[in-house]
């Protein structure tokens, strides 16, 4: 990232986030799907140049692994369509039957869902500060914030420890051939990883993380059911948005932020007790008002055209091969994705 | 040295079989030792397929009944449990939907493909096989029947040999399957979305290659600040 841009409000990046992985949530068809990669991509390029980038490249590597075991796995086993590339005998179980063009075009379609949902969070995972986005959390979530960056931090770090112990093990003529090799390998790293978290978590007790609350901070019981029904009705909600029930959808997210509100804001007076000081307060300026608008316009066309043409995200190679639906307002939207990479702090 | 000749081995074995089952003839049903069965599939809007399929060997099951119809099917794997029908003739859903809830609808009354057999001895009764197409066993002359339905099947009481010639089977000999649809009054048969027209695609690609091109663009504007 260069230097000379501030980092931007997570918020806006989680709204982008939020728009740019719908269409691979909501199916297969390969015109969105490509549209929303194709917008990422070109996100992911401008924001993830230098070193910050470079530590998120094997993961996209290993979501095309990924990929590609999906569209073997849906060759091996799915076993419809009217084009048949050979035939494995039937009578061995699961992968035996026909082989066909249909199942390797589901698989491809599959893969490049997966591979739109990892670009998308890579993204996230270059541009997002986690320290701001942590001071947006409500208080009482805060440990569970620390804990969770904490957590996310010791993947590249870990990436690094693996890089050096291999280095250090071939100076000592060690020369891994294989998976039998892997153990001194695995060991230090292991141990290495054992080490930090011990000092990271004797760093976060000597600075008071995790203590007990006062019993007049403590959260009532009904707070806890509040927040409980709330997280549960959310993830309903996206779940009826997955399989297409809109008013469902809407229906259960409007009971979720009832509920959460409800939950978190019913603690305020004794969450006053836990209030923490900030020493800057998070920046919302004109860059963060076009990408948030924008995302959240995309979202709006994107779930307007869910409801008036689901076809336009759904696509089936089954049970014969014919050309996906187009939905061209659906692409145009979907182009405005790349608002990210245009903006400039 | 020896696991460099095991790993040759395997290339060549997967090699070996790759092409036998790419250029292996397609298995021909020798007629002398044919059976036969029946099968009527009724879809939501009362259109009913009879399809007559012959097969080799004792018995095959109901999924391999219904693939060798020759109707248009789409069915996913549950591993141990069997197969699950997904769509019939276009009736159905798709293969994302069907691995969540086999196509049926969240209310009690929704309808979904069925799965009955046709009583030999009284071709008006039809009983619901519970296990599905992959537990059921299907014999020379036994009938089955699919129906989009929630409760009554609604299959008709014809016999075997009815449903042969109903399915263009003749005397219900041949080797090779049929099938014929009829269509009650005032229904259309069914027809497939139509493709999008050639405009509407050379849009959508246009607007992808515009896309992509403002990408590169701001890649390389970014690439050259990065240099500079």
């Amino acid at each position: 990232m260069d230097v000379r841009d501030r980092p931007l409000d997570p918020r806006a990046w989680l709204i982008w986030a939020i728009a740019a992985s719908l269409p691979p949530l909501l199916g297969r068809n390969p015109w969105p799907l490509a549209a929303t990669l194709l917008a990422v991509l070109g996100v992911w390029g401008v924001r993830g140049v230098g070193a910050v980038g470079a530590r998120w490249r094997p993961l996209l590597r290993l979501a095309i692994v990924f990929g590609v075991i999906s569209v073997l796995f849906n060759l091996l086993t799915s076993h419809s369509g009217d084009i048949v590339l050979g035939e494995l005998p039937s009578t061995w179980p699961i992968v035996g039957g026909t082989l066909t063009l249909n199942a390797l075009i589901y698989g491809l379609l599959g893969g490049l869902a997966i591979l739109s949902l990892v670009c998308v969070s890579a993204t996230l995972g270059v541009t997002l500060d986690w320290s701001l986005a942590i001071r947006l959390l409500p208080e009482r979530m805060a440990p569970l914030a620390v804990a969770g960056s904490v957590a996310w931090s010791y993947l590249p770090r870990t990436t690094t420890a693996l890089a050096e112990i291999r280095e250090a093990q071939m100076a000592r003529g060690f020369r891994p051939r294989g998976l039998r090799d892997a153990a001194p390998i695995i060991m230090p790293l292991l141990a290495g990883g054992l080490e930090r978290a011990l000092m990271t978590a004797e760093a976060l007790e000597a600075r008071a993380f995790g203590a007990p609350l006062s019993p007049s901070a403590a959260p009532r019981p009904w707070q806890v059911v509040s927040l409980t029904c709330g997280l549960v009705a959310g993830l309903t909600a996206a779940f009826c948005l997955a399989l297409g029930l809109v008013f469902a959808a809407g229906a259960l997210f409007g009971l979720a932020a009832l509920a959460l509100a409800g939950g978190l804001l019913g603690g305020h007076r004794s969450g006053s007790i836990l209030r923490r000081t900030r020493y800057r307060e998070p920046i919302w300026e004109r860059p963060e008002w076009i990408i948030t608008g924008v995302s959240v316009a995309v979202l709006f066309v994107q779930i307007a055209i869910l409801m008036l043409d689901p076809s336009a995200y759904r696509y089936e190679p089954y049970p014969s091969l014919a050309a996906p639906a187009i939905n061209l307002p659906l692409l145009v939207a979907l182009g405005f994705l790349l608002t990210p990479a245009a903006v400039r702090p | 040295m020896i696991w460099d000749a095991v790993r040759f081995w395997l290339l060549l074995s997967m090699a070996v079989l790759l092409a036998a089952m790419l250029l292996r003839p397609a298995p021909t049903l020798a007629d002398e030792n044919l059976h036969h069965a029946g099968l009527v599939v009724r879809d939501g809007e009362g259109r009913i397929t009879y399809a007559w399929v012959p097969f080799s060997g004792d018995e095959i099951d109901g999924v391999q009944l219904l693939e060798r119809s020759g109707i248009p099917t789409v069915t996913v794997d549950f591993g141990a449990l069997g197969k699950g029908v997904c769509s019939i003739g276009g009736q159905g859903c798709g293969v994302s939907e069907c691995r969540l809830n086999v196509c049926q609808a969240s209310a009690a009354d929704a309808p979904y493909w069925q799965y009955f057999q046709q009583d030999r001895d009284d071709p008006a009764t039809w009983t619901w096989q519970v296990l599905g197409p992959s537990a059921s066993d299907v014999e020379d002359g036994e009938v089955f029947g699919w129906s989009w339905t929630s409760e009554d099947p609604a299959l008709p009481d014809i016999s075997a040999n009815q449903i042969a010639r109903l399915a263009g089977a003749g005397e219900g000999n041949g080797s090779e399957p049929s099938l014929r649809t009829l269509l009650p009054e005032g229904v259309m048969s069914v027809t497939a979305a139509r493709p999008p027209d050639t405009r509407t695609t050379v849009v959508a690609g246009f607007i992808l290659a515009v896309i992509a091109g403002f990408s590169a663009l701001l890649f390389g504007q970014r690439r050259a600040e990065a240099a500079t």
